[in-house]
């Protein structure tokens, strides 16, 4: 894991349906963080409005990874669409927890399970 | 040089010195050297995640806050890494703010705005924090026996 925390990010994309699916890992928020938003923003669209976002490779969060989240979460709400967040690690999950950013965004287990079920979780 | 209370108090030598430009290539310097002494001291990966987020978080608010962005500024870092515990000091060239002003990012009305969740989570993932009355310099101190998460 040590390494880890600092891997560039990568992203990989699909969109299924009304979801776009984004596969987000690595670890350095401090570079990158800008090219990684355009591209989760710019996946929002009137037609895809909702996000997936699937944290299980994702081995460290700091601020910038956290106000990216509520990002992603506002302009999907502003499309009527959602922000779900899939299988975080431990640690990441308990920095999301610290922020309470687990009150504000749906956590799931499976890019499935958010698919299911995302749309039928109340605003 | 005396340390905050509650901080062991460490001659001068026996801390690490860096003088930093204010930017992310030497955030990512400074923040290797660190990790790279907590890995020798054989502290587990929570910790590493730990300091890591504390370290960014603090230079990372000298940057943007301190220095509104201005590279041209220098960031000062202190540190020690030893078997027991990790100190680490930062201080920016800027205003300097009081910690105490800054809003609760956990609640409610706070939640979706962008203030306070770097001191938040320095205060959280460290033993002890302390910031000098001008706001400009933070001390920041990890017990081994502090395990590595809140």
């Amino acid at each position: 894991m040590s390494d880890a925390l600092s891997e560039p990010l990568q992203l990989a994309q699909e969109t299924r349906g009304s979801f776009n699916v984004a596969r987000i890992s690595g670890g350095n928020w401090l570079s990158g963080v800008e090219d990684v938003a355009r591209q989760l923003l710019g996946s929002l669209t009137e037609s895809a409005p909702n996000l997936v976002l699937d944290l299980a490779a994702l081995h460290y969060v700091n601020t910038n990874g956290i106000s990216l989240m509520l990002a992603c979460d506002r302009r999907a709400h502003d499309l009527n669409g959602r922000l779900a967040l899939v299988n975080p690690q431990p640690t990441v999950l308990r920095a999301l927890h610290l922020m309470r950013v687990d009150d504000l965004l749906r956590i799931y287990a499976s890019v499935d399970e958010a698919i299911e079920k995302l749309p039928r979780e109340p605003r | 040089m005396k340390l905050p209370p509650g901080f062991p108090q460490l001659s001068e030598p026996e801390l690490i010195e860096l003088t930093l430009t204010s930017d992310y290539d030497a955030v990512r310097s400074c923040e290797e050297a660190i990790l790279d002494g907590i890995e020798r001291h054989g502290y587990d990966d929570d910790f590493r995640f730990a300091i890591k987020l504390a370290l960014e978080e603090a230079l990372t608010n000298a940057i943007r806050h301190g220095h509104a962005n201005d590279t041209q500024k220098s960031i000062q870092v202190r540190y020690r890494v030893d078997a027991q515990r990790v100190i680490i000091m930062v201080r920016d060239q800027g205003r300097g703010f009081d910690p105490e002003s800054v809003p609760d990012p956990t609640l409610d009305e706070n939640l979706e705005r962008p203030c306070g969740r770097g001191v938040m989570l320095m205060r959280c993932y460290m033993t002890s924090i302390h910031y000098n009355d001008k706001g400009n310099e933070v001390w920041m101190l990890k017990d081994r026996a502090d395990s590595g998460m809140p």
